[in-house]
């Protein structure tokens, strides 16, 4: 609470101190130190930590997701890749490990129309989107989720490059599941049909953990969602012109993971629990979050009668949260020197996916 | 009054109650006996339809005695089903009891569904009992529960389609998918917990009718996993019309001919669109409008129809 009032002060001076203020710069600010001041009393947001000479913890990592909104419609694809450039510099300042951006951020809306051949990027070198992403990624020292046409052996696809600190593309999503009229050439694009992704992708290794990624429609079928889990993807990026709603507050809670949202109507931050952390709103039009993997869902049964006993060895070096929604318990290192499996182990308490397969064992020995 | 004939063609009147407040109780006596003092809340109404709580006779009940001794049998009804049929009777309706159970020497976590006649026209094994509930001598005396099988049954009532679920069965999927594919349009869950949100998922992925009566609440959900009740601390019960005229698609690219369709049909049907999810019901709301014979004027495809169509274009041209 106090980091929030200090950034709020921060925030209230810089106001004093400037001369001209558009409606759209003053809003942003403000709402920055507001939203900065809310997210804080739970957790540290981004800059809060570093400005205030904490360091972040082992596996603490800063997520933005950066909507569409308002961005569309667009006249040329130049000026939507200028305007979610400066929308993503807007968010710099918060020092983010990753930025997701929407589903074909720079043809999605856009009017003037080119045909698939002309826009399609190169997979492993950047083309020229991607380079102008990746120069943001060097700068700012993050990784990026570019989601633009891709083309590769002949095909186009719906993809996701992952962009690392380095400006290196790091990975590559294809949209599993696109719909009907993206696949049949000429319906939906100019010059041609994307070609659906195969059903195993990839999830990528970063500096600070696994990420799977999944685009738009995809959230139709549980297919992709399930196999990213299966490979332990700690977070799952979705790009998107629809916004998704409930649908991915489940699968957040299903997988146990937390999911980063860019699309076409909002962006959102999703704890592993299934509970929105943050999200876009009127006039800011990114969410973000410092989220901890070092952290798990666990049954509010047995774990609610283990939490006296937790707090008084553990006090604050744990952070625990009971979400009655969704009928968790998520227990989070604060310490760097605090493991949660460990304080599972000592307390006896098992985290949700350990409680079901244990209870699906028993399950299926007495099932005739 | 609004008589029973009166209503549209699929409407049916769902209740359930709460546990809550009701225990803990010393003993089945007591507890049968509120139970039943709390479901006359429920009869002004005419339910279709009343679900309760699992195990109902005894969860959080002190003097309760080994499996053997609570269990009732599936080919008799046992003295909780017989008190419950008896009401069903009385008040022309289906009531999912939910038992511990016995057929040929093993017991079962249960929901009986009493028609309404009082006879039981289906029985629901417990397809995810808890480890402690399986494993003998742990969570009851004289034994443990087997786990139902992996694909329950459905039941046809005289109002459609049901499927019945019991508590832990809401942490996996496959059951509930099961249900969905062998056509149940309406969930009865009996639970001690209430899994609030996860029921509410069930219901859209599955687009059915979820009402849920548990040890901490009572709900009905909506098909779009919208709540449409829920009781509270005064009123430990709930009740409310599900319309089963209703359909379930993806807005998109539907949504292009709502107008036309709304302006031939006006109040006859009932458009309710979840924007940031991008799905839709259409609901009749007139006796002679059949809400598939509109979908098929209008070349709309229902969700199911749309993803097994997308799919197959998928596969078709994935490498």
């Amino acid at each position: 609470m106090i980091l929030s009032l200090l950034l709020v002060l921060i925030n209230a001076e810089y106001m004093k101190n400037i001369t001209t203020v558009s409606r759209r710069n003053f809003l942003r600010n403000t709402s920055i130190g507001l939203g900065g001041g809310l997210v804080g009393t739970s957790m540290l947001s981004c800059r809060q930590g570093s400005a205030l000479g904490e360091k972040k913890l082992p596996r603490e990592v800063c997520l933005v997701g950066v909507d569409l909104k308002e961005l569309w419609p667009d006249k040329t694809r130049e000026s939507r890749i200028a305007r979610m450039l400066e929308r993503m510099e807007d968010v710099a300042g918060l020092g983010p490990d990753l930025v997701c951006l929407p589903e074909l951020f720079d043809t999605s809306w856009v009017e003037e129309e080119k045909p698939l051949n002309e826009i399609a990027e190169d997979e492993e070198v950047p083309g020229p989107v991607t380079s102008r992403i990746a120069d943001y990624a060097r700068k700012h020292r993050c990784y990026v989720a570019c989601p633009i046409f891709t083309a590769k052996a002949g095909h186009f696809y719906n993809s996701t490059l992952l962009i690392d600190r380095n400006g290196k593309i790091a990975g590559v999503y294809h949209k599993i599941h696109p719909v009907q009229t993206e696949i049949l050439p000429e319906t939906s694009y100019k010059g041609g049909g994307i070609t659906p992704g195969s059903l195993d992708q990839p999830v990528i290794e970063t500096d600070f953990g696994r990420v799977g990624m999944q685009i738009c429609f995809d959230a139709n079928w549980s297919d992709g969602w399930d196999n990213l889990m299966k490979k332990g993807a700690e977070i799952i990026l979705f790009s998107s012109q629809f916004p998704g709603g409930r649908i991915l507050n489940y699968y957040a809670m299903r997988n146990g993971c937390y999911i980063v949202s860019s699309t076409g109507g909002d962006a959102r931050i999703i704890d592993m629990s299934g509970n929105d952390i943050d999200a876009s709103s009127t006039f800011v039009r990114y969410a973000w979050s410092n989220i901890n993997l070092e952290k798990v869902n666990t049954p509010t049964w047995p774990t609610r009668d283990r939490l006296p006993d937790l707090f008084n060895k553990y006090g604050n070096r744990l952070a625990v949260k009971v979400w009655d929604e969704t009928d968790v318990i998520t227990i989070e290192s604060r310490d760097p020197g605090l493991k949660v499996k460990d304080v599972l182990k000592e307390f006896e308490i098992q985290s949700n996916d350990i409680l079901l397969a244990i209870t699906e064992e028993a399950q299926n020995k007495y099932r005739l | 009054m609004i008589k029973r004939e009166n209503r549209l063609p699929r409407e049916v009147w769902a209740a359930a109650i709460s546990l809550k407040g009701l225990w803990p109780e010393k003993t089945i006596e007591k507890r049968m006996k509120d139970v039943l003092s709390r479901m006359e809340s429920v009869y002004a109404f005419e339910p279709d339809i009343i679900c309760l709580p699992e195990t109902i006779n005894i969860s959080w009940v002190e003097d309760v005695g080994t499996l053997a001794e609570v269990a009732e049998s599936e080919d008799s009804p046992g003295p909780v089903t017989t008190m419950l049929a008896e009401v069903a009777r009385m008040r022309n309706c289906y009531i999912v009891c939910p038992v511990i159970t016995s057929k040929e020497g093993k017991f079962y976590n249960s929901s009986i569904l009493l028609n309404r006649q009082g006879k039981i026209d289906g029985i629901f094994h417990k397809v995810r009992p808890t480890d402690t509930e399986v494993i003998p001598e742990t969570y009851y005396k004289g034994g443990g529960v087997t786990p139902g099988s992996l694909r329950p049954p459905v039941f046809k009532a005289d109002f459609g389609t049901v499927g019945m679920e019991i508590c832990m069965d809401a942490q996996w999927f496959d059951s509930w998918h099961s249900l969905k594919q062998d056509g149940a349009e309406l969930v009865l869950f009996s639970s001690q917990a209430s899994y609030k949100n996860l029921l509410s998922h069930y219901a859209w992925l599955n687009h059915y009718y979820i009402v849920s009566g548990t040890g901490e609440d009572a709900r009905i959900i909506d098909i779009n996993g919208e709540v449409i009740v829920s009781d509270g601390e005064f009123a430990r019960w709930v009740v409310a019309p599900v319309n089963l005229e209703k359909e379930f698609i993806h807005i998109w690219p539907q949504t292009l001919k709502f107008d036309d369709i709304q302006k031939k049909y006006g109040r006859g049907l009932r458009f309710n669109i979840n924007h940031p999810e991008n799905f839709a019901t259409i609901e009749s709301l007139h006796p002679d409008i059949k809400v598939k014979e509109v979908l098929k004027e209008f070349g709309l495809p229902t969700y199911d129809e749309q993803i097994r169509e997308a799919t197959e274009i998928q596969n078709k041209y994935r490498i």
